[in-house]
């Protein structure tokens, strides 16, 4: 009885007490607010540092902008100055003569390399590294053209199906033998697949034959069918013949030489002394690895990285007190891929509708802080002759796609499907700036976020999809652009079906006169604008950081990272450099 | 009736002999280990089983992500011809378990193209140190600060250490990491961010580049670990061997020290062991916050490139060491309570606590 009265009674004492103890309550209530607004304050702190950083990358993209409209100003009065390409050549070494040898520069790199067997890589990361310890019969400059290298001089043969190479003698290679016709018979015979094997350039599958002749001095390549692109695709690597440890130590007669690789640290190389042509400036050359753009950039902050190529606008904007930001274009296309075969877009209106609701200019501005190119067509700018420069860029239109939709039948509005590569933040934020676009011409934009793996399995595989952001990348071929689009083409991923577009692509494929196959690729190009196969979206550029202090760096149509004339102007720098 | 009279006979003594030995101290500590051994090679069965099942189903195969949108059916065969996948799936499962310790076969990374164990050897270090480090930094903090929390329940100071230990249990390692990189790196500028020395570079350097990303992992497991040993505390406070020893004169001092804290000990190896292999596990999430090139980062990148044979022999090790640290938790205890040892065969003698 006692426990039972007394129960209440305690019940009764505990809630007074939590009333008389308001003070503790309103205690408790002060720290949590203490609490939050320290939180708040940290967040606010760390919210307006990288807003300052934003706005000093404006500022400074705006400054980088016209440094690069000046570099690229001066690379073509020098163009305009000295019409033969040789004066040209001479010019550039006499300003590289005033780099000093020695030193070592690190070249930071966020893309692990997948093989160092040359024939085997596929990823750019890795091929733009290979390019300073591999060469083939041609190489490309930095105009993107291809000029001799293993291979003194060629001539055409059997109406261009056939190159005959005169081999330039006393070549070594890095493991200190001379390089003979038997060599570069047998690389590119494995990497046309006429040793057994598959073909590890499928591009070269088409080859019918590759021999030496004249004493070993000429090799003859043999297509099965007229190739004009041919030429291009015997930069394939040379390698000492049957070595088959390729993948664990690489020997080519590149400028320079392997010398160690750790996965997820880095790839060290060093000056060849050997090599046959202008030899290198730099005693060592380090890629280091890092985990993502952020941790390289906190070493960029620091200095310990000399070279880093890929930046993104927002990070290049604070780098330049140690830095020259070198900018160019990627010979890359960003489109919205549509699905030529998926209602509603196998309807041409609707397609353009699309195309005419989205504004490029501010999606450049905003993605890449205006370091990009907009597009009208399938292909960059940086392919040279064979862009067509007469198609401008579609000025967006809201009114009129709301038009060519109410024609279509969508007059109530649609909605659209994009799939999106997570891993890729460029295609994200494109997306999201697309889906406010859309919104004004009344269509509404789903957008659905997948992982890598089944982005390239379901959608660029499967094509089984509305709509995806994504950019091409491709080799320096103008064929290796187009001929995606051939309705027959396997890696038509948008399912693109044009009769007149398949001939051109035939016709093209047998031309060897050089002003007609341009005329059929700027054709090409038309006929995807004119049918709005996508929404071409931009080229984007590319950002290196380069040390001040580093004098030779040129940046390239292609994925090349060239070494081989970048060395230092400053000793004490230079000095520095092999502390590290 | 004979004949069942004479079997049970028959089984009571086959069965005795056997429980005789079995019930000695060293037939415990064998049986033990043979009931582990067991345990040990079925969890490592079913994980690699597991990974394999995985790795079968999820999206993508590793000629995919390595081409890209540079797939042609040319060079998917040539990469195919070079890195055998031709092989059938559970051949090649085979082969991704057995050849880790085959020296004449390794297995092979499909991505780096280099023997998975030389992989793993060469990272595990830094996963190791981190976890150790993490381990040591709870080990010295939890017994001041339980101490601390339990002298006076309810108290200030308590109500301010559990509102700090519930606020580290809450956040998961990696977001701690980037608060803690934030706090550090950017606003106070004390560390570079993605800062890491290698070991080669000298021992006390390539720990205090450790110690950030060890602090993350820790705190949210200290955390567990001051509440465990904080209610353990509270509760013996009033334990009749508490109130014994009081009586008999001894200070607060070796009240606590001698008597509270040694009996809250036993479930404490428990919990930490526990904690250790989640420690192990957490540092693995967290390389990835602080780019620290230890096995996790190598496990994420195998995950990306569906790279089996790498993924599947950092897991297995990784599963192995967890395992490993629970057998050795269960061999302590054993060490230092006679009664989990004597309990299983006699069926739990109850002796009293220590007085």
């Amino acid at each position: 009885m006692i426990s039972l009265s007394a129960r209440p009674n305690k019940q009764i004492e505990k809630g007074t007490a939590m009333y008389a103890s308001t003070p503790s309550y309103l205690r408790k209530a002060s720290f949590w607010l203490a609490f939050f607004l320290l939180f708040a304050f940290i967040f606010t702190s760390f919210g307006a540092s990288t807003l300052n950083v934003k706005a000093e990358g404006t500022e400074t993209s705006a400054s980088s902008e016209q440094d690069s409209k000046v570099s690229d100003s001066s690379q073509q009065d020098s163009e305009a100055d000295d019409s033969t390409e040789q004066a040209a050549e001479s010019s550039d070494s006499s300003q590289e003569r005033e780099a000093l040898r020695g030193g070592k520069v690190i070249v930071g790199i966020t893309q692990e390399p997948d093989f160092l067997d040359p024939q085997l890589a596929v990823a750019a990361g890795t091929k733009e590294i290979l390019f300073n310890l591999f060469e083939g019969l041609v190489k490309m400059n930095v105009k993107g053209e291809f000029v001799p290298c293993l291979a003194k001089s060629w001539t055409s043969e059997k109406d261009g199906r056939a190159l005959r190479f005169v081999l330039k003698d006393q070549v070594k290679f890095h493991n200190g033998e001379n390089m003979t016709a038997d060599d570069v018979v047998w690389s590119l015979r494995r990497a046309a697949g006429l040793d057994g094997g598959e073909a590890k350039i499928p591009q070269l599958a088409g080859l019918a034959d590759v021999r030496a002749e004249n004493d070993g001095k000429e090799v003859v390549v043999e297509s099965k069918e007229l190739n004009p692109d041919l030429l291009g695709f015997l930069n394939t690597a040379i390698m000492p013949r049957d070595v088959e440890k390729q993948n664990e130590h690489p020997i080519g007669t590149g400028p320079f030489e392997f010398v160690s690789y750790t996965p997820q640290v880095g790839l060290i190389m060093k000056r060849f002394e050997d090599y046959h042509g202008e030899k290198a400036f730099l005693d060592e050359v380090e890629f280091r690895t890092y985990g993502n753009m952020d941790a390289a950039y906190m070493e960029l902050m620091s200095g310990s990285i000399d070279l880093f190529p890929y930046l993104t606008e927002e990070k290049a904007g604070s780098l330049k007190d140690l830095y020259e930001i070198n900018a160019g274009g990627a010979n890359m296309v960003q489109l919205m891929a549509m699905n030529n075969e998926r209602a509603p877009l196998d309807d041409r209106r609707v397609r353009e509708a699309v195309s005419l609701a989205v504004d490029r200019d501010k999606i450049v501005e905003l993605v890449m802080g205006s370091a990009g190119t907009p597009l009208a067509s399938g292909m960059s700018p940086e392919m040279g002759r064979f862009f067509n420069d007469e198609l401008k860029p579609v000025k967006a239109d809201p009114a009129a796609a709301k038009k060519l939709l109410k024609e279509a039948g969508y007059e109530d509005g649609l909605t659209l499907t994009v799939t999106v590569p997570g891993n890729y933040l460029i295609h994200v934020d494109t997306a999201n700036i697309i889906a406010a676009q859309l919104k004004e011409a009344g269509i509404t934009l789903k957008i659905e976020t997948v992982e890598w793996g089944t982005w390239l399995e379901r959608v660029y595989a499967g094509r089984d999809y509305q709509m995806t952001i994504i950019a091409l990348t491709y080799e320096y071929t103008p064929s290796d652009v187009l001929n995606r689009f051939a309705s027959s083409a396997d890696n038509n991923f948008i399912n693109f079906k044009n009769d007149a577009y398949d001939k051109l692509v035939e016709k093209a494929a047998s031309e060897t006169e050089d002003s007609k196959r341009v005329s059929f690729f700027h054709e090409m190009q038309k006929i995807l604008a004119d049918e709005t196969a996508s929404v071409f979206i931009q080229d984007p550029m590319n950002l290196t950081a380069v040390r001040k202090g580093l004098t030779g760096y040129h940046q390239y149509p292609a994925y090349v990272q060239d070494l081989s004339t970048v060395g230092y102007t400053d000793q004490a720098l230079l000095d520095e450099s092999l502390l590290r | 009736m004979e004949d069942t009279g004479q079997r049970t006979k028959q089984e009571h003594h086959l069965s005795k002999r056997p429980t005789l030995s079995w019930n000695s101290r060293r037939g415990r500590f064998l049986r033990f280990f043979l009931r582990k051994f067991r345990d040990v090679a079925a969890t490592l069965l079913l994980m690699s089983l597991l990974v394999f099942l995985v790795f079968y189903i999820i999206p993508g195969d590793p000629i995919t992500m390595m081409l890209g949108t540079d797939a042609r059916p040319e060079k998917r065969a040539a990469l195919e011809e070079e890195l055998q996948l031709h092989q059938p799936p559970l051949l090649r499962y085979w082969h991704s378990v057995e050849g880790l310790w085959n020296h004449r076969h390794p297995s092979l990374s499909l991505r780096f193209q280099k023997p998975v164990a030389e992989l793993i050897a060469s990272r595990l270090g830094v996963t190791m140190t981190l976890a150790i480090l993490a381990f040591l930094i709870v080990l010295i903090l939890c017994f001041p600060l339980a101490i601390l929390a339990s002298r006076k329940a309810g108290g200030r100071l308590d109500r301010i250490l559990s509102m700090g230990t519930h606020f580290f249990m809450a956040i998961p390692g990696f977001f701690l990491g980037i608060l803690l990189i934030l706090l550090f790196a950017f606003l106070l500028k004390l560390v570079r961010p993605g800062y890491f020395v290698p070991l080669r570079q000298g021992f006390w350097p390539y720990l205090g580049s450790l110690f950030l990303p060890a602090l993350a992992v820790a705190l949210p497991k200290l955390s567990q670990a001051v509440q465990f040993l904080r209610s353990s505390l509270i509760e013996s406070k009033n334990e009749d061997y508490v109130r014994t020893a009081r009586s008999k004169g001894a200070s607060e001092a070796r009240v606590l020290f001698h008597h509270r804290l040694r009996n809250s000990l036993l479930p404490l190896v428990t919990t930490l062991g526990l904690i250790l292999a989640e420690l192990m596990t957490g540092s693995l999430v967290v390389e990835q916050v602080f780019v620290l090139p230890g096995i996790g980062r190598l496990l994420f990148t195998a995950i990306e490139a569906r790279d089996l044979p790498l993924a599947q022999g950092i897991i297995l090790t990784i599963a192995f060491i967890v395992v490993m640290i629970n057998l050795l938790c269960d061999l302590i205890s054993r060490l230092i309570d006679p009664r989990l040892d004597s309990a299983a065969a006699t069926g739990g003698r109850e002796e009293a606590g220590d007085v």
